[in-house]
């Protein structure tokens, strides 16, 4: 189930990507004639480098002593930490985490380094988190639509909400709501029934 | 942790040379951080609904965690 579930998953990953890749060579065509298309993932780059920076400075306050090593995507905006002991930098249920990618954040858009929000992941924190979080939406929308009844997740962030949303919008038979109030929002899983 | 919060501050504020942290020791455990901006720069350091001072207290409190201490931080105005 799960392998096929994972197969189905990286052919519609694939799909995705040809389409991204058609798209963007078409702009890269586009952009070639103008000139235009280096210019910018140059100014990308440079501006992501100066965020990267300023990350590292911060984390290395924060836990004292650890080594800490940062990669920048500059295709998804993110920086990615490696290093020592960083539990600390990540917090409960990543709430340090986001406080520094607030903070970080701030900074990027007053200091105009990057156009865009920065994502910040902490020895793939969020990257496992969101795994989890995927496969728990898609194994309670399975029972919604077995048992007929709502169920509510765990709280999430309003990134992670988005994402939940964005898979079960394709998932037939349920319908999803954000309920309650920070930090305690989550998304509701309702059954839709059939009509006609 | 004062060079921590320190240089949060002067990356978020429009004039960091008015950025002034005075540090007391509450306690052996407990770290008092008062932070003084200049006028203007009261909303940066604040921010909408009180996020941004939120945000500087939960990093503070990570660091402090870090060193087996706790750190409370006053805006100062």
């Amino acid at each position: 189930m799960v392998e096929e579930k994972g197969i189905k998953d990286a052919l519609d990953l694939y799909v995705e990507s040809l389409e991204e890749e058609q798209k963007s060579n078409k702009l890269i065509e586009n952009n070639n004639k103008t000139g235009k298309n280096i210019e910018i993932d140059e100014e990308v780059t440079t501006g992501l480098e100066k965020v990267r920076k300023i990350l590292k400075k911060t984390i290395e306050l924060i836990c004292v002593g650890e080594n800490v090593k940062i990669n920048a995507d500059p295709n998804e905006l993110k920086l990615s930490v490696y290093g020592g002991d960083l539990g600390i930098a990540i917090g409960k249920d990543g709430k340090n985490m986001q406080a520094i990618e607030y903070i970080i954040n701030l900074i990027c858009k007053r200091k105009k380094l990057v156009n865009g929000t920065i994502i910040i992941d902490i020895k793939d924190y969020r990257r496992n988190r969101m795994k989890k979080i995927k496969k728990e939406a898609r194994e309670m929308a399975k029972k919604v639509v077995r048992e007929g009844k709502e169920i509510a997740l765990q709280p999430m962030c309003a990134y992670e909400r988005k994402i939940v949303h964005n898979i079960l919008s394709e998932f037939e038979g349920v319908n999803t709501k954000s309920k309650y109030e920070e930090p305690n929002r989550r998304i509701v899983i309702y059954p839709v029934k059939k009509s006609k | 942790m004062k060079e921590l919060l320190e240089y949060m501050v002067k990356e978020l504020v429009d004039s960091p040379e008015s950025v002034e942290i005075t540090e007391e020791e509450e306690d052996d455990k407990t770290v008092i951080f008062k932070l003084k901006v200049a006028e203007s720069d009261l909303g940066k350091v604040i921010g909408k609904k009180g996020r941004t001072a939120n945000a500087l207290r939960v990093v503070m409190r990570a660091a402090s965690a870090k060193r087996g201490k706790s750190s409370i931080v006053k805006i100062m105005d």
